[in-house]
């Protein structure tokens, strides 16, 4: 692990600022209670759009709120949804592809159509019809992205397991009589741990994107609770001409937050998978 | 594509099958759909079994018979031809964008691997990557209005009436949909120039003498096209997805707004018909881009055959 790190910062320096930002996005994210000077709902309409400054770094917004601290407190919600998201969309995409890989044939035509017909879906229009029927909620939002993109993740981890399933070791175990079941833990799932890392990592930003997305347009995690999205839909639009710094700051953090997760996936990729590097 | 079809149609159609019967009787209580719970079912056609449910739909949708808006009690068709044309201008328009913007980004990065201007290339694209698009439209009508006194009309114009305004309507969310569409597609076209130009008859080309411009252009560039086209598949999905936001935004009154309102007011049927419409879209450009495919690439053709 020592090593795997000292090889990221010398050979992908900006891979390694991008784990940095999401190492501090993560503490800020758990700690957010110490870090953050008041409560994201602590009100007080006489302190309202107050401009950033000495007192509140990020400013005020139009009930009182440190916009400072709703940013902080907004990490922790960015954060659990991209990693609840991401971990429900690869276990399940991963469960698909190698399914769909492994067992070929008639499942794997099955799947595959299954597959083609949700990805004719836009993921955003996806996320927004799984919303509507689930409600608004943390777990709706985690539940509606991580389903609605878990079909696309399944193909990369299909072709993975179309490479192993070929390889002379496993037609060997096969014909000394091991089981399927055997098969996939012994064989195929360590061969797939790293595609689904690199799906993984580069997922995780364009998820909290999506996250936002939808925050935005309403369908995102329900006030009180400060999200990136939400702080730039509800408060930033309408207020945006009288104080920019409501849409400012969140944007900024979320900005920083994908890019972080984007650029540490890609050099993630490079690292781990040298043939993917070309694509 | 037929079997894609049929799963895609069942799909949209199952999209109103599950919503618990619960939820219908909320709705008729809450917005006034309806008189009563019977009434309400029947409107929606949950009256019948669920097969002979999916036929009646099909053959309406065949007909062209997409339903009555609950909400503004208008005939769904009419509706959706009414926003279509915007959402297809601003979707085409930044698709446009991201070709031309990623084409060119990604051929000129890949010319001097790792020299300033790829690391600089790439680090935007990286860049538009990460900003959320919805963010940086606020900031596009926030920051001008508040240094400049500009800001983006809130009224339709329409291309009949005025090409040039209605261009220039467009052109804001359509740029900065494109720069975000476009970032893959400069790491894409990057990539694949990266991968022609270590090819054989790449290296003949130079050994040969010829000037870069017709090694990059005429032998180069040709073959590492082909791969690019593929993701725009992908992107016409992503386009559409970032119309649902940009028209919001910008206060377009295309069919991602239009997803948007009918969503908020439960309005079942514009919402499946809206659905199926972006999809089949999505599904269209999809053998749009498979033709390009085999039109560019000659293999291709003769190996489907």
């Amino acid at each position: 692990m020592r090593r795997f790190l000292s090889t990221l910062a010398r050979r992908k320096p900006l891979g390694a600022a991008g784990g940095l930002i999401v190492l501090v996005l993560l503490v800020v994210a758990i700690f957010a209670d110490a870090i953050a000077p008041h409560h994201f709902n602590e009100t007080s309409l006489l302190r309202a759009f107050q401009r950033p400054g000495a007192a509140h770094w990020f400013g005020t917004d139009e009930l009182g709120r440190d916009v400072y601290s709703r940013v902080v407190y907004g990490a922790r919600v960015s954060m659990f949804v991209g990693l609840a998201a991401t971990g429900i969309s690869v276990l399940l995409g991963g469960l698909i592809g190698v399914l769909s890989g492994y067992f070929g044939r008639g499942l794997d035509l099955l799947l595959q159509r299954l597959v083609d017909a949700w990805m004719a879906f836009p993921g955003l229009v996806m996320a927004i019809v799984i919303l509507a029927l689930l409600g608004p909620g943390l777990w709706s939002v985690i539940l509606a992205l991580g389903v609605s993109q878990a079909f696309p993740q399944s193909r990369t981890i299909r072709s993975a397991t179309l490479v192993v399933r070929e390889l002379p070791y496993v037609e060997a175990s096969l014909a000394v009589g091991a089981s399927h079941w055997h098969i996939l833990v012994r064989h195929v799932l360590p061969n797939i741990v790293a595609p689904l890392i690199i799906v993984a990592s580069n997922f995780l930003g364009f998820v909290i994107l999506i996250e936002a997305a939808v925050s935005f347009l309403g369908y995102g995690v329900p006030p009180p609770q400060p999200s990136w999205g939400g702080m730039l839909s509800a408060t930033g639009r309408v207020y945006m001409h009288r104080a920019p710094w409501l849409s400012i700051f969140p944007g900024l953090a979320l900005s920083l937050a994908v890019f972080g997760f984007n650029v540490l996936g890609d050099a993630l990729r490079d690292l781990l998978d040298p043939r993917l590097r070309a694509s | 594509m037929l079997p894609t079809l049929l799963l895609v149609s069942v799909m949209v159609f199952a999209i109103m099958r599950l919503i618990p019967g619960d939820v219908v009787s909320l709705m008729f209580q809450d917005l006034g759909y309806a008189q009563s719970l019977a009434e309400m079912r029947a409107r929606l056609g949950l009256d019948l079994p669920f097969h002979a449910q999916y036929l009646r739909w099909v053959g309406e949708v065949l007909r062209g018979e997409l339903g009555q808006s609950l909400w503004t009690q208008r005939d769904v068709l009419g509706l959706l031809a009414e926003r279509l044309p915007v959402t297809l201008e601003l979707a085409l328009l930044s698709i446009g964008f991201a070709v031309v913007y990623g084409g060119l980004t990604g051929v000129a990065a890949a010319l001097r691997p790792d020299g300033w201007l790829d690391v600089a290339l790439r680090s935007v694209a990286m860049a538009f990557l990460s900003l959320p698009t919805f963010w940086l439209g606020t900031l596009a009508i926030v920051l001008p209005s508040l240094y400049l006194g500009w800001s983006p009309s809130i009224q339709l114009v329409s291309f009949r009436g005025d090409p040039w305004g209605n261009l220039a309507q467009f052109l804001l969310p359509a740029a900065i949909l494109g720069t975000h569409l476009g970032a893959p597609v400069m790491r894409m076209s990057r990539a694949m120039m990266l991968e022609v130009f270590r090819q054989d008859y790449v290296r003949t080309a130079w050994a040969k003498g010829l000037p870069e411009r017709r090694v990059v252009l005429k032998h180069a560039l040709r073959n590492a096209v082909i791969p690019t086209v593929t993701i725009l598949g992908v992107q016409v999905s992503q386009a559409l997805g970032g119309s649902v936001i940009m028209e919001t935004l910008f206060q377009l009154p295309g069919m991602g707004s239009l997803l948007v309102e009918a969503v908020a007011h439960r309005d079942f049927p514009t919402f499946q018909s809206l659905v199926l419409c972006l999809t089949l879209f999505v599904m269209a450009m999809n053998l749009l881009v498979d033709l390009t495919y085999s039109a560019i690439d000659p293999r291709i053709r003769s190996g489907a055959r």
